[in-house]
């Protein structure tokens, strides 16, 4: 089991590594002469306005917010599918009945209109 | 134990053999197995995704009535090589304003973070990279590593259509996550296990046939998540230059584009260990050779299709792509894996678990009864929506003053005073 | 052993139903959603006396997680009435009265005070009172269009998270210290084991942070004035009562079970909590005085009421758990009269100011009567239940060898009965000019007030029965 994760430890470095080999050789390779023209922020020939770092939608939060409770809450479900033939019946249903809360909690937030885009 | 046997184990036991000879510490003959095998496992994506370019550029322009690239070397298979030495020599384009530590790391993380996919995929009866007993967590928890770099490119270029494409990314990304979690949960209930290689193992009958609806909800989930078209809102070329890597150049766009198609390679592979049985086939206990033929013969079938929609449907609006996800796509998967959940438990009571011929024909006919009223609720609501939508008004272009107009310019004259 | 678990269970239920009644009403018909929860509270009440009773002997249930016995029961019943009063309150507020989900809040956190309440074990006490607390920060905040509400939701969860914190730090020290989680395992633990005494008092005063903000101890109590104020009137109420019971249900549970007596050598925790009674009545009824808004006087008279409870709990003995029960079931009817009140004069007064209470008498005397039965209960004036609830704690106090701790208890009953008239005398004495519109009192409030105003009475007059019961409830933790 140790041996599992060593090796998953070792492919996390191999991972990193094997995007950054490829990059440093054109580092290497490649001309680089940088002036101030060309390092400007690209918006297809217009001079950028103002800061980029602004206020954004508030929609984002509120669907990442409801994201946020399913993400939680389907993890808790893996160990139960995973025990599913040592459960009783019992154990089902209180697991049914969890994910049914979940959908109620969907329905809450479709009926608040917290999944409209505008 | 012979070459032709089975050649990864044979590898195995020569290296084995001259580590052991060498005298070296166990712990240490341990690391340099896990590294050879980790270099192997991560590479073998890396070196098919070089030739998958060309493919699906040739089959890109098979749908569209071209030819594609075929001047570089038998049928253009040697362009792949032809672009990377281009991007290899471009110059690297770093705009002053950027945000310096996070817009070199981001390009680095979309590569990583798929890498990592493939040190949990089955390749054949033992060849596996390592066998987590949490594999599926393991894939859900790595792959959505990718959201970050996507984020982190958007943000960190301080270019406006980056955040724009990387503010829709992580809407698509995390929203699509839901539905896809559910439907990897499906699997995971069947086979009663997280391992990638035990669910493979497990599927007597793949699970396309006996979850067909399981199946097309993580296909449509796993497009959004590469953001392949009809997803493609993060990179919408006609509307935000390129999305969040509009800022890159040289080998660190590179990366994200072999990224991109490094993370489609990779769905479709755990698609298809998932749910088309993964290395399974004909003679695969004989001859394990034949595990990774199988599997990427399947995967390229799914890949194959990915390309396909990609040729054929045009990119959906953004409150559509969201509405598909939580009005549609997580419902229903919820639904589905309460109802496989309640009758996999209903026919072990009745000790018909081991009834194949009845467990496949029930939970065919849940499948099929659920995708029926999901598709007759959808049309429901998407008609009663359409009967809301008023007819559209043109705006004058000039407008009129209006005659109370005196009086609320009097009072913002007040204000202004 | 489920249905041991039934009032719970049916809470949950309800809670759900609640909401899924709210998504499919409309406007209008959502009138009826109090209704609803308050049906379903009493078919909870009703569940705990007919299959929820406890045996002659407590058992722990669900792996050791609960604890089945008198006292669970009892406390059981003192916050499915503080819900049933809080809702019936609201029902008449009309800024909350639709809100499906101000409904499905109380519900929950009424919940989580009866796990709290039951619980013997860490880890489903410190579960329980987050289900406790979090809905109550929402639900001070409630309004978002008042500032004053969002503020007092800001503060509470800032107070409420840090203690918490400190406490769960605790926790993870009397684990470190006992090596399980179950508070009857850890009192073994700790009496075997040689804990330096060092160790043992600051684990529980680690632990009694959480619990202090909970029951608004000093000198955790800075959040309450300010809370109090700005929460919805409903609300306020429920903090005061059902939301301090449940924590001094965790303290004397904790306390008298996980740290015995006999753990400490010499010096143990109840004269530190003898001084933090002291300093608690002292400075809640001092600065009471001085207070010019009713619900920030209010605050400041629970702040006493907690050390006046706190003084049973630092005798450590039956009889100083019987006048705990005992004080928290009269508070609790005492309190919520008290802040129905005020949440139905608010509707017409549009003012928590002292000095919109004047001439309330003529405008609506049933009112007053309840207002004036209820600050009179709170002082401590027999016939009322609070008369003889403080005699309790006084007389634990002595019992306990702490003649000093009754004598301080005695004059801040005497300051509090200052601030108290100063209210009465302004409803009864001062005239004012809208003497002639009479104060209206919604038909759900009026029953909540009813059935307080009786209980009040009843516990003052009638003692013999009420105090069998809270001895055999206490007797659970000895």
């Amino acid at each position: 089991m140790q041996d599992n994760w060593l090796f998953i430890g070792i492919a996390v470095v191999i991972a990193a590594m094997l995007p950054m080999l490829p990059i440093a050789a054109a580092r290497i390779l490649s001309p680089h002469r940088p002036n101030r023209l060309k390092n400007e922020t690209y918006e297809c020939g217009m001079e950028t306005v103002g800061d980029t770092w602004v206020q954004f939608k508030v929609q984002y939060y509120v669907y990442a917010l409801v994201f946020l409770i399913f993400d939680v809450e389907m993890i808790f479900l893996f160990p139960w599918a995973v025990a599913y033939d040592n459960l009783p019946l019992l154990g089902v249903i209180a697991g049914l009945v969890f994910i049914f809360l979940l959908l109620d909690g969907l329905a809450y937030a479709w009926r608040k209109g917290a999944l409209e885009w505008s | 134990m012979s070459f032709f046997e089975d050649p990864i184990k044979f590898l195995a036991g020569l290296l084995q053999d001259l580590l052991v000879s060498l005298n070296l510490h166990p712990i240490a003959i341990t690391v340099i197995n896990n590294i050879v095998g980790a270099l192997i496992v991560s590479s073998v994506g890396l070196v098919i995704v070089i030739f998958l370019i060309w493919l699906e550029r040739k089959l890109a322009a098979r749908f569209q009535d071209r030819f594609g690239p075929n001047r570089a070397g038998p049928f253009g298979i040697l362009q792949s090589f032809g672009d990377l030495s281009k991007l290899v020599l471009k110059e690297d384009v770093v705009p002053d304003a950027a945000d310096k530590i996070p817009y070199n790391i981001a390009p680095i993380l979309s590569i990583a973070a798929v890498v990592l996919v493939w040190a949990v995929v089955p390749f054949s009866v033992e060849w596996i990279g390592t066998d987590l007993n949490v594999g599926v967590l393991y894939i859900a928890a790595v792959g959505s590593f990718g959201i970050l770099s996507v984020l982190m490119a958007g943000w960190a270029s301080n270019n406006k259509y980056a955040l724009l494409g990387a503010f829709r990314a992580v809407a698509q990304l995390i929203s699509y996550e839901v539905p896809l979690i559910f439907a990897l949960l499906i699997p995971v209930l069947l086979a009663r296990s997280m391992g990638v290689n035990q669910i493979v193992g497990a599927q007597d009958i793949w699970y396309i046939f006996v979850v067909p609806v399981a199946f097309g909800i993580f296909f449509i989930a796993s497009l959004a998540e590469i953001g392949r078209t009809p997803f493609d809102l993060l990179e919408a070329e006609s509307e935000i230059v390129a999305g969040y890597h509009t800022e890159y150049s040289g080998m660190k766009f590179g990366m994200f584009m072999a990224g991109e198609f490094l993370h489609s390679l990779t769905l479709a592979v755990v698609t298809a260990a998932l749910f088309l049985g993964g290395w399974r086939g004909p003679y695969v206990e004989q001859l394990p050779l034949l595990g990774p033929l199988y599997l990427f013969l399947k995967a390229g079938f799914v890949y194959f299709l990915i390309v396909w929609i990609r040729s054929s449907l045009p990119r959906i609006r953004i409150d559509h792509m969201l509405d598909i996800t939580w009005k549609f796509l997580t419902p229903l998967s919820v639904v589905l894996l309460m109802a496989i959940a309640l009758t996999d438990a209903l026919l072990k009571e009745f000790g018909q678990i081991n009834n194949t011929a009845l467990y496949v024909g029930a939970m065919i006919a849940v499948n099929v009864v659920i995708a029926l009223l999901a598709l007759f609720a959808a049309s429901r609501l998407n008609s009663r929506q359409r009967r809301q939508i008023k007819t559209f008004e043109p705006r004058p272009l000039a407008v009129p003053p209006k005659p109370a107009a005196p009086a609320a310019a009097s009072t913002s004259e007040e204000a202004s005073a | 052993m489920f249905l041991t678990l039934l009032p719970e269970i049916t809470l949950v239920v309800l809670a759900f139903v609640v909401l899924t009644t709210d998504l499919a009403l409309d406007r209008q018909s959502r009138a009826f959603l109090p209704y609803l929860t308050a049906a379903g509270m009493l078919l909870a009440v009703i569940f705990t006396i007919v299959f929820a009773l406890p045996g002659d002997k407590p058992q722990l249930i669900f792996g050791g997680m609960l604890r089945h016995d008198w006292l669970t029961f009892v406390f059981r019943l003192v916050f499915l009435f503080g819900a049933l009063a809080t809702v019936l309150f609201s029902a008449g507020w009309e800024r909350v009265a639709r809100r499906g989900e101000y409904y499905v809040l109380i519900i929950t956190s009424t919940l989580g005070m009866m796990l709290m309440g039951a619980s013997a074990d860490l880890v489903m006490l410190f579960l329980a009172i987050e289900t406790t607390s979090i809905p109550l920060y929402i639900l001070a905040g409630f309004i978002t269009e008042d500032d004053k509400s969002t503020e007092s939701g800001f503060k509470y969860l800032l107070f409420g998270a840090m203690t918490t914190a400190i406490m769960l730090y605790g926790f993870s020290m009397l684990y470190g210290f006992s090596g399980s989680t179950n508070l009857y395992w850890i009192a073994g633990a700790l009496m075997s084991g040689e804990l330096p005494f060092i160790s043992m008092m600051g684990t529980v005063i680690l632990v009694m942070a959480g619990f202090a903000f909970k029951v608004s101890m000093v000198p955790f109590h800075f959040w309450a004035p300010d809370v109090y104020e700005g929460s919805p009137t409903p609300i306020a109420g429920f903090l005061s009562t059902a939301s301090k019971a449940a924590g001094f249900a965790v303290i004397i549970r904790v306390l008298l079970t996980a740290f015995p007596l006999e753990a400490f050598g010499g010096v143990d925790w109840t004269m530190m909590m003898a001084i933090a009674a002291a300093l608690t009545m002292s400075v809640g009824n001092l600065i009471a005085l001085a207070q010019t808004n009713i619900k920030r006087l209010l605050a400041y008279s629970s702040v006493a009421h907690a050390g006046y409870i706190l003084m049973g709990i630092a005798a450590a003995s039956e009889l100083g758990g019987l006048s705990v029960v005992f004080y928290i079931i009269v508070y609790l009817v005492t309190n919520l009269a008290a802040f129905g009140v005020v949440a139905v004069a608010e509707r017409t007064l549009g003012s928590n100011d002292l000095e919109a209470y004047d001439g309330l008498s003529r405008r609506s005397p049933a009112l007053a009567l309840v207002l004036l039965i209820s600050l009179l209960s709170l002082a401590g004036v027999p016939p009322m239940g609070g008369f003889i609830a403080k005699v309790l704690v006084f007389a634990a106090a002595v019992e306990a060898n702490m003649v000093w701790l009754a004598v301080v208890g005695i004059l801040n009953a005497i300051v509090g009965l200052y601030y108290y008239l100063i209210v009465l005398k302004r409803v009864y004495l001062f005239r004012s000019e809208e003497e002639d519109k009479p104060v209206p009192i919604p038909r759900p409030s009026a029953v909540a007030l009813t059935v307080c105003l009786i209980a009040i009475l009843v516990f003052g007059t009638i003692i013999a029965p009420w105090f069998d019961y809270s001895g055999i409830a206490a007797g659970a933790l000895f």
